[in-house]
């Protein structure tokens, strides 16, 4: 049974009028329903992510939630790793599920969650032929990570850049992770600067990428 | 008033005291490899030996980041190594002791107060080109942590190795969202 979406709060205090104000031309944009779907804890940032999507539900037609818990269905528990709730993954009917968010994406992670949005709904920009070529090299499965803090924008534009290769490539997957709130991944990998991109769990990579510097080295694996 | 990041290191030569040896160091020893350049005002003085002394404790980190430590006052050669004869702790040091009597390496930094004959607390990072890449310089009572410098440190490498690209992350658990800022929005 998925959780019950109208037991969260319907607004969040994140979303202010102003930044309603930027959202919705965006959303306007969309072409095709999303479901936002989010495996929750009862942990307050799971709260708090609930309450999030609730309120951006609200800004468009086109955009639902669907709340779980973990442990109710194991491909959403694989899809959108249930180690580390709140996790958030964007659907359209055809599926997907490659572009997921753990935590809540405040600071300048709304620009990267925008842009999953936007990519999901068919309203991104084009990208030019080259990138979608280079896109289009990686050949293999791959399980990107980028660990962020909220107010880096090396790391949103990262978590943008890597979001759209998933989104592009069915073999790719992008995760953004705030950092802050999971002190296990910090130790196990040492995180003292962010944008931290962890490639299949083991690679480690650091520092912003451009969108050509990301395909290249994806490819390259 | 000039800074000094980016200045290249110039041409000197001084002694040094390094483990009961001395001999002349020069401009071509700070280069390779990452130096800190540690200027104290003198020795024999009490908080001087403390600084020092947490260099030291430090120093196995600064040599695993590839960096050299040479402190700097401007005793003699000969004062160092009575310094060392004198004091466990200094004996202990095991970084080299530059000796600049003349003032010419204190000059070179601005650190130099001419009227006392001592350097100001000033403590230069260079690149293994022999340009500065951080700097601090305190007044004469305020001391300074290794730990910091040592964490200064990988974060200069961090960057000549990787470029700019990243943010320092600084936890704090359980600390509020920050308010979203779609100031990024150009890129959507």
């Amino acid at each position: 049974m998925p959780l019950r979406t109208d037991a969260y709060p319907a607004e969040s205090p994140l979303l202010s009028p102003e930044l309603e104000g930027q959202l919705r031309p965006l959303l306007d944009k969309l072409a095709r329903p999303i479901v936002l779907v989010c495996l929750l804890g009862e942990d307050q940032k799971s709260g708090e992510m609930a309450a999030f999507l609730n309120h951006m539900a609200g800004l468009s037609p086109l955009l639902s939630c669907k709340f779980c818990a973990p442990g109710e269905d194991p491909v959403l528990d694989g899809e959108l790793d249930a180690s580390m709730l709140p996790a958030t993954g964007i659907y359209t009917e055809e599926g997907s599920g490659r572009m997921v968010f753990h935590g809540v994406p405040g600071g300048k992670e709304i620009t990267g969650f925008a842009g999953a949005l936007l990519n999901a709904g068919g309203a991104a920009k084009p990208l030019d032929k080259p990138t979608m070529k280079d896109i289009a090299k990686i050949k293999r499965p791959v399980d990107v990570r980028v660990c962020v803090s909220l107010a880096c924008h090396h790391c949103a534009q990262l978590v943008m850049s890597a979001q759209r290769v998933a989104w592009e490539n069915p073999l790719v997957t992008a995760h953004m992770i705030d950092a802050n709130l999971y002190p296990e991944l910090v130790e196990r990998y040492q995180i003292q600067r962010v944008p931290l991109m962890v490639i299949d769990g083991d690679k480690t990579v650091p520092g912003g990428k451009t969108m050509a510097e990301l395909t290249s080295l994806l490819a390259r694996l | 008033m000039a800074h000094m990041i980016h200045k290249a290191l110039e041409p000197f030569s001084v002694m040094g005291y390094h483990e009961g040896d001395s001999r002349a160091y020069t401009e071509k020893d700070l280069l390779g490899h990452w130096s800190v350049l540690f200027f104290y005002p003198a020795d024999f003085t009490f908080v001087c030996p403390t600084e020092l002394k947490d260099l030291s404790e430090q120093y196995d980190g600064f040599v695993k980041e590839g960096c050299e430590i040479y402190s700097v006052s401007e005793d003699t050669h000969f004062v160092h190594k009575a310094w060392a004869s004198a004091s466990e702790t200094i004996k202990a040091i095991p970084f080299p002791m530059l000796a600049d009597p003349a003032g010419a390496l204190a000059r070179q930094f601005g650190v130099l107060l001419e009227d006392e004959g001592q350097a100001l607390r000033g403590t230069f990072l260079l690149d293994p080109q022999g340009k500065i890449v951080l700097y601090e310089i305190h007044d004469l009572g305020i001391g300074r942590s290794a730990q910091e410098l040592l964490r200064k440190l990988q974060a200069a490498r961090f960057v000549a190795e990787h470029g700019d690209q990243v943010c320092p992350a600084h936890w704090h658990p359980g600390e509020d969202t920050l308010t979203p800022s779609l100031d990024l929005v150009g890129l959507l």
